[in-house]
């Protein structure tokens, strides 16, 4: 007999009750945990889309809203290629293509493209220019059970896929890349245009003074166009998705009130269910803090155990969530400090859940609650 | 011997407990003193402020008027009271409250359940002790598959574990039939002679109380008078 055995031995004898709690934890933390990692999973999808690609500037058609939408000259791609300061230049289209029955990304790249050093090809190879040939992100590929040799119909015409790649942009796992030329024949609305072009500096020009340079550069030349520091494109274009996610924060901390609620709920009805078992602890020897303790690990104890499986299953639900989402373009992210978050959540709960209860037992009176007078 | 000479275990001077809530006197100015290895019973009716005493002596409650001194140590100077109780006293219930669900080795040990871990020696103390209570059997038993006898003797070892100088025992046969009541007054007595335990026993059951060598009665508070039922 220890002070954990004890712990678990007294907490499993109201087993019914034990249960009934946990699954209440399991259900606020899982529901914390879809509506955190639904709304930071496509944030992190957005500010992803240019990370770890060493993009300093994105430019894109003036006053469009949408950049989807945004059509640019593609001439200007080897324009911007003679600046001094650039090292690569690249232009990209993007768009949906319906597979089945979601819609997948669909990208068009120069098949010189800096971006193809940014992605690994697990199998096969780039597709060539002018070919009808594609490449499929993994995600992608295990979904549709599309490998190298198999074809894929896009906009119409059947594509090879010539090789599968593993990216580490959300939006990019479950999407096909075709060259660019191909793509900008296929629909009528992008010959001789691409969607954006992005700049990637030389190193030594790799600082906030030449990147506004550049961009008033490009501006004053090209009043047609907007350019823009790629952090500040990024941040821009996910504002209404951070407005998102702290209305979804918002929903999530409301939750974790009401799992402290119902926790400190049952702990309080159980700590005056046991009153006397706590007053005679102190009768032979227990100190008022040991109570304290075994109340506080208590909570602790039923928290993890509710946290653990509302965390397994809130990643299950979001992966499942996105996966019949229609726009295949999401990806549940779980990164450490999500999880961090997550376990800092649940001991957070179980401390606010457990403090009212332990503070209520260990200021009983034990004479109180022995004595037979 | 002379016993002036001898420290009392238990001594109090003029002490009173107020209750605020009910604004009752439940003592009114007691002294008494209990020597070491003494078995005293306090009877007295229900409401005479017999479990007060006890709860004083062992620094559950703190008098309102007066001291207590333990082997000549003030209670009120004494700073970590459950400490002063782990080390020197062990309790003993009418309702014996065990944790039904925990096994009898278990339930002896919970003394010290709030240590990160027990060492051996203190488990197999805590046989030793079932084994001389004629418990050994049912180590393994939940407490709630006993006997109330057995568990009142379960209670006892408990309340031995610590090997204290001082057994409070809180009306030990009031949940027990006339035959369990023997055997547990039986034991209590094995106890006082054999390990020298000091007991103080509330009881109303006179017969019980006739086990003691020396009877403190009280009534309202007061002591009212003091028997010793060897020499009736």
């Amino acid at each position: 007999m220890n002070f954990f055995r004890f712990l678990i031995k007294d907490i499993s004898a109201r087993i019914i009750r034990t249960c009934v709690t946990v699954a209440g934890i399991a259900v606020g933390v899982s529901v914390c945990v879809i509506i955190l990692g639904l709304s930071e999973s496509i944030r992190r999808s957005f500010q992803n889309a240019h990370a770890g690609r060493d993009i300093d500037i994105i430019v894109f058609e003036k006053d469009e809203f949408s950049f989807l939408s945004s059509r640019v000259d593609a001439s200007l791609v080897q324009e911007l290629q003679t600046y001094p300061e650039v090292a690569a230049t690249t232009g990209i289209l993007m768009d949906f293509q319906k597979f089945e029955e979601t819609y997948v990304p669909l990208y068009g790249w120069s098949t010189d493209s800096p971006l193809f050093d940014k992605i690994v090809i697990r199998e096969g190879r780039r597709p060539v220019t002018g070919k009808n040939e594609a490449i499929v992100g993994d995600v992608f590929a295990a979904n549709s059970r599309k490998g190298v040799g198999t074809f894929v119909p896009i906009r119409g015409e059947r594509f090879e896929v010539v090789g599968t790649f593993k990216s580490e942009v959300p939006f990019e796992k479950s999407a096909l890349i075709i060259p660019l030329d191909v793509f900008q024949r296929l629909d009528d609305d992008k010959q001789d245009v691409v969607m954006t072009i992005n700049i990637m500096l030389k190193d030594r020009f790799r600082n906030a003074g030449v990147v506004r340079t550049i961009v008033e550069r490009i501006e004053a030349s090209h009043p047609e166009v907007s350019a823009q520091d790629a952090d500040l494109f990024i941040t821009e274009k996910t504002k209404q998705i951070i407005l998102g996610e702290k209305l979804s924060v918002m929903i999530a901390a409301i939750t974790v009130v009401a799992v402290i609620l119902g926790l400190s709920n049952a702990l309080i009805t159980t700590a005056f269910e046991r009153k006397k078992l706590m007053g005679v602890l102190i009768a032979i020897g227990w100190q008022k803090m040991d109570v304290f303790k075994a109340f506080l690990l208590e909570s602790l104890l039923l928290s993890l155990a509710g946290g653990a499986i509302g965390t397994m299953s809130g990643f299950y639900a979001t992966g499942h969530i996105f996966a019949t989402m229609d726009v295949s373009v999401f990806m549940p992210d779980w990164n450490r400090l999500f999880v961090v978050k997550i376990v800092g959540i649940v001991v957070a709960t179980a401390l606010a859940a457990g403090i009212v209860p332990a503070w209520i037992i260990v200021n009983l009176n034990p004479v109180a609650v022995i004595k037979y007078e | 011997m002379n016993d002036d000479l001898i420290q009392p275990i238990v001594r109090t001077e003029g002490l009173s407990v107020i209750y605020s809530e009910t604004r009752t006197r439940a003592l009114n100015r007691v002294s008494l003193s209990v020597s070491p290895g003494e078995f005293v019973a306090i009877v007295g009716p229900s409401g005479s402020g017999k479990s007060t005493l006890l709860h004083v002596v062992a620094a559950l409650i703190a008098p309102s008027q007066g001291d207590v001194f333990f082997n000549g140590t003030r209670l009120s100077d004494i700073r970590n009271k459950s400490l002063f109780r782990r080390h020197n006293i062990g309790f003993v219930f009418q309702d014996f409250y065990l944790y039904p669900r925990f096994t009898v080795i278990e339930n002896v040990l919970l003394p010290l359940a709030h240590r990160i871990m027990v060492p051996a020696e203190w488990t197999a103390k805590a046989g030793r002790l079932l084994d001389y209570l004629s418990m050994s059997g049912k180590m393994a038993q939940r407490a709630n598959t006993l006997s109330a006898g057995e568990r009142q003797r379960v209670c006892i070892a408990r309340a031995l574990l610590a090997e204290p100088s001082l057994i409070l025992a809180d009306e030990p046969t009031g949940s027990l039939d006339t035959k369990n009541s023997g055997a547990i007054l039986d034991i209590l007595e094995r106890v006082h002679s054999e390990k020298g335990v000091t007991i103080i026993m509330v009881t109303h059951d006179a017969e019980a109380a006739a086990r003691a060598k020396r009877i403190i009665e009280i009534v309202d508070g007061k002591v009212t008078g003091v028997t010793y039922p060897a020499s009736r």
